[in-house]
């Protein structure tokens, strides 16, 4: 290395608490974008994973139908369409042990003649077994190594919240290796499915390998009974794989935002080191190293330090994934679908992107401190007051280009642009304009809090306030990372409970009955009928006043597969629903007559429908068009709902089964008597019933809600955490740079005590600085969350709420924050003797 | 070969000043001043009166508003920035008061960087640096770091910085300031002897007479104008 290198170089070995910080600062940043990134393609290929064991190599799929596709159709594929390559299935959820698996029922024969994923299983032995011996089923290996079971073993699974006993007869590869595209599938014979699932005489899909000829996708059509559909394969997974996108694109944003606060770090520590090394720049420049040498000097440095802080960031992320892989699949599972594959997956070029996004922040964030280094004259880089000036020089135009930066982000707020990306550019600009605007900002609050301290106990404050004025290039830079770590916090936390209120909101406007009876859905789309009569049955109950029902299921309609719910609401008087463009009375009111639909919010902005648009619905005795009539607020599904009335659904489709019943009580009785004769009545039926109240089922959703947002919680704590080291490295830079200051303070008669309390006073300002910097911030972060970002992303319009203990608190954290960062250059400062300090200089 | 008499700098009507709390300060009027090659010229002047200033625009560092500044027949003012740089790096040295060395380099590195930012290879001019250390009895010291060194050991090891490149011109500003009485004779023995040993140019700025005497010439600086002493 030459000299000039180290002499710059052995700066950082000089003060190697600060290179660490540094290296901790990228590496946190980069930690984060790489361990989302793992978790989501992870999660991506655990989809595809799952996705290629159920599709094998067919090419389509017959799918569709309120209760799915009857038994009858696979035989009249095979005999009238002669189509040979075709094999049914039925499938659900079930849980073993602390897992929840895929259980495929199949048809053996077909199987092996098709040569699918499941052809070894089907030609070994365990397959004639599957066929042979009842409740019998085949497990891939590597699931089975996993939860230490092996043949022979007697399984205890719960399928629809009741225990079912299975026996293991063998492995889904046959004698074949584990196959990681299997982890989770439990494989049983078509029938077995059928009777554990209750599907006799249904199947959930018919997979086909169809060839080139398009006569055959006629000659299949003709034969499909209403409601079902042919659909590809690829399509198919595509329209799924979409379902998640908005999500996938909101966690990869938190992840940028993490990695943005992270750059403000690397900047700060670069413009530090510069600054600090400042005289022995100019030094050098005296000595004859040109600007250029110097710059490429600063940025090789950055490089290295992206490099290392990279690699740390790497080891930290993938640890990290492990962790959010967890979390993300388990919000896949509870608002998707069922990701069984759970395996980790380490994409190497995520690694090596993370390790070149780190270089690149650390050399762009390098890049202004670098120039201002380079390019000062050697007389102006060694003065201190020139460094000073041209920091406050720069400040008007800094501002004005925060201003631009907030109009800019405005627009992009204002105007109805397509997709996420423009809105998340926006939240983006907004920090970073606010970030510039904040010196001017933090020059106010100098000034007010400098005037407060001539009139109170004030020379002490005078001298810490000051200060921060006095180094406004190397405070600022602290005080604006700071505020943007809390307004983001502010933000994400304000967007959460507004989000949480308006669910809470909507669970108390839709959950009228008293009390809720379904079949637990073990299937990922059919929820299976109620008996019939319960109805009736229930009604008797003394207590009850009366009992409506609902019927849910999935359509086919111009917008593609639909979730459809069908209801009889009891009272027409206050709506099931809250409205989006009128308060509902008269819609609800005249709801039984509506020979129409109601659509969910999502629904209307994922498929651009307003009231008055047309929707095609294939029913059971053919396609109608039916008007949208209103659009409602709903959080159920950011995939949205179709609502119509349960007469214009059973003149439809013919279907008089219920999904689901809700019981009203009469005023005045007692619920849990009325609970204990409906489970006594119910007992009777021998059925797993789902029997929950109102208040269970708020609580339940409430809590899958905070599940969901674990990982944005995760995600904005570890954005405070990487702001918390900046700022702390600021502060030790800063308490370096005064402490000849500090020293002559001491020499003219300043207690130890006195000392660190100057230090701390002037931290605690920072930090309240920061603090109250970042409460404008936040609330317009929050509002740009809640009505731009998750408006688009999942169609949910919110509540902006505001309680005033978080923002309280956030003030609060933000100056112990700062108070903590600034303990230890206080405790330097303290014990510094004045002597030593006088002579360092 | 350079001509030992021949004319190295020529200061021709130079004037500078400075924009302070936006009022305008002249610190040098109409500097007129030619120095000849292995001359010693002392510049002597109150504080204030224009010493570093003048020292900045010889040294490069600076250019005059007005005026130009010939260092044999180059005029510095025309110079770009980095040509400046490059000019000073292989003609002059600097000798400060407070020393200036890297903090972060030791004290044979800090001797060898003008040969390296020069372009010879450190391996090179090592054993010269070692020589000049030995020179100056501070080889055993050559693996320290500046700041256990005491003030005149460091000021002996910023004049072999300053020299080791052999430049024309060494520019030295108090050197002795921060010094005691005997060391600072020392160290302005030592630097009058390598200096005269190699023929350098040396422009000495000190507020003490005793220090000026030394030099071949003196020269005042009075309110920004230069009167000859002797």
């Amino acid at each position: 290395m030459s000299i000039l290198g180290r002499a710059n170089r052995r700066h950082f070995v000089r003060h190697p608490l600060q290179l660490i910080l540094a290296i901790l600062g990228v590496a946190l940043g980069v930690a984060m974008v790489v361990s989302i990134d793992l978790a989501a393609k992870s999660t991506h290929r655990a989809f595809a994973l799952s996705m290629e064991a159920l599709t094998g190599r067919y090419t389509h799929h017959l799918t569709g139908g309120p209760m799915g596709i009857p038994e009858s159709l696979f035989t009249r594929l095979r005999v009238e369409a002669g189509l040979r390559e075709t094999a049914p299935a039925v499938e659900g959820y079930i849980g073993l042990k602390e897992t929840t698996c895929h259980l495929i029922g199949f048809d053996v024969f077909s199987e092996r003649n098709l040569r699918s994923r499941f052809v070894n299983a089907a030609r070994g032995e365990e397959g004639m077994r599957l066929l042979t011996e009842p409740n019998t089923v085949l497990l891939s290996a590597v699931s089975a190594q996993r939860l230490g079971l092996k043949p022979g073993d007697e399984l205890k699974v719960m399928i629809d919240n009741r225990p079912h006993q299975l026996i293991l007869v063998g492995y889904a590869e046959g004698s074949m290796p584990p196959d990681p595209v299997l982890e989770g599938v439990m494989l049983a014979d078509i029938t077995t499915a059928q009777e554990l699932l209750g599907r006799v005489g249904w199947l959930d899909r018919i997979d086909l390998v169809l060839g080139e000829d398009p006569s055959l996708d006629m000659k299949i059509n003709a034969l499909l009974p209403e409601g079902v559909e042919l659909i590809s394969a690829a399509g198919r997974q595509s329209a799924t794989q979409n379902m998640t996108a908005a999500f996938e694109l909101n966690l990869r944003a938190m992840s940028l935002l993490a990695l943005l606060v992270g750059s403000f770090l690397i900047y700060n520590t670069m413009a530090f080191s510069v600054l600090q090394r400042r005289e022995l720049l100019a030094s050098l420049r005296v000595l004859g190293a040109t600007s250029r040498q110097l710059l490429s000097e600063i940025l090789w440095e950055a490089a290295a330090l992206g490099l290392f802080g990279g690699l740390v960031g790497m080891g930290f992320g993938v640890l990290a994934a492990r962790v959010l892989l967890h979390m993300v699949t388990r919000t896949i599972n509870d608002i998707y679908f069922v990701l069984t594959v759970t395996e980790f997956m380490m994409d190497p070029w995520v690694l090596v992107y993370g390790v070149f996004l780190g270089m690149i922040i650390a050399v762009l964030a390098a890049l202004g401190p670098a120039i201002e280094a380079s390019l000062t004259s050697p007389i102006m880089t060694r003065a201190r007051s020139g460094v000073e000036g041209s920091a406050r020089r720069a400040i008007p135009w800094l501002a004005m280009m925060g201003v631009l930066a907030l109009l800019v982000a405005t627009g992009l707020f204002a105007v109805n642009l397509d997709g996420l990306v423009p809105a998340i550019a926006g939240v983006f600009l907004l920090l970073l304009g606010y970030g510039l605007l904040s010196p001017v900002f933090l020059l106010g609050g100098v000034w007010v809090l400098g005037a407060l301290g001539r009139v109170s106990w004030g020379w002490l404050i005078r001298l810490a306030v000051r200060s921060i004025g006095a180094t406004i290039s190397r405070s600022g830079l602290a005080i604006a990372a700071l505020t943007i770590a809390i307004a983001v916090s502010i933000g994400v936390g304000t967007m959460i409970d507004s989000f949480r209120g308006s669910i809470a909101e909507w669970l108390d406007q839709i959950l009228q009955a008293d009390i809720y009876i379904a079949m637990p859905a073990s299937t990922p789309r059919l929820s299976p009928p109620l008996p019939d009569g319960l109805a009736e049955r229930l009604g008797s109950i003394p207590g009850v006043d009366r009992v409506s029902s609902g019927r849910r299921v999935f359509v086919s309609t111009s917008k593609g597969e639909s979730e459809l719910l069908a209801l009889d609401p009891p009272y027409l008087d206050q709506p099931g629903f809250r409205f989006k463009d009128s308060d509902g009375k008269d819609l609800w009111a005249h709801f039984p007559e509506l020979r129409g639909v109601f659509i969910s919010e999502p629904y209307a902005q994922r498929h651009r429908l307003a009231v008055g648009d047309r929707l095609v619905i294939k029913a059971g005795k053919g396609s109608v068009t039916l008007p949208v009539a209103g659009i409602f607020f709903d959080y159920r599904s950011d995939q949205g709902l179709i609502v119509i009335h349960r007469r214009l659904y059973n003149e439809l489709w013919q279907d008089p089964t219920h999904t689901s019943l809700g019981v009203y009580l009469k005023p005045g009785a007692d619920l849990s008597d009325v609970r204990s004769e409906l489970d006594r009545r119910l007992s009777d039926l021998h059925l797993p019933l789902s029997v929950r109240s109102n208040r269970e089922i708020r609580d339940i959703s409430l809590e899958t809600f905070e599940r969901t947002f674990a990982i944005t919680q995760v995600l904005r704590l570890l954005a405070v955490g990487v702001a918390f080291i900046g700022i702390f490295s600021a502060l030790m830079a800063l308490q370096y740079e005064r402490r000849r200051e500090m020293a002559v303070l001491r020499a003219t008669g300043l207690t130890p005590w006195q000392t660190g309390g100057l230090v701390l006073l002037q931290t605690g300002f920072m930090g309240l600085m920061a603090g109250l910097l970042a409460l404008p911030l936040g609330l317009m972060v929050a509002l740009a969350l809640v009505r731009v970002i998750n408006l688009r992303s999942f169609g949910w319009t919110m509540d902006l709420s505001i309680s005033v203990w978080p923002l309280i608190l956030a003030v609060g954290l933000s100056v112990l924050a700062a108070l903590l960062a600034g303990a230890y250059p206080a405790r330097l400062a303290m014990r510094t003797s004045p002597a030593q300090g006088l002579r360092e200089e | 070969m350079t001509n030992p008499f021949a004319e190295l700098l020529n200061l021709n009507n130079v004037s500078h000043g400075f924009r302070e709390a936006g009022a305008w300060r002249g610190v040098l009027r109409g500097v007129n001043l030619r120095i000849h090659s292995g001359e010693q010229l002392a510049l002597v002047g109150q504080s204030g009166s224009g010493k570093s200033t003048l020292m900045h625009l010889i040294g490069g560092l600076d250019v005059p508003l007005s005026g130009e500044i010939y260092f044999e027949n180059t005029d510095l003012a025309a110079m770009g920035e980095p040509a400046r740089t490059l000019w000073r790096r292989q003609k002059v040295g600097f000798i400060y008061q407070f020393f200036n060395l890297i903090p972060t380099l030791t004290v044979l590195e800090n001797v060898l960087l003008p040969l390296e930012l020069n372009g010879t290879p450190a391996s090179i001019g090592r054993q010269a640096g070692l020589n000049l250390l030995d020179e100056v009895g501070l080889v055993d010291r050559a693996e320290t770091y500046p700041d256990r060194l005491s003030g005149g050991e460091q000021q002996r090891v910023a004049i072999i910085r300053a020299l080791i490149h052999q430049p024309r011109l060494v520019l030295a500003d108090e050197p002795t300031g921060n010094l005691d009485a005997a060391t600072g004779e020392q160290v302005l023995d030592l630097l009058d002897r390598l200096v005269r040993a190699k023929g350098h140019t040396l422009i000495l700025v000190t507020h003490s007479a005793e220090v000026a005497r030394r030099a071949d010439r003196i020269v005042r600086l009075v309110d920004g104008q230069l009167a000859l002493e002797a």
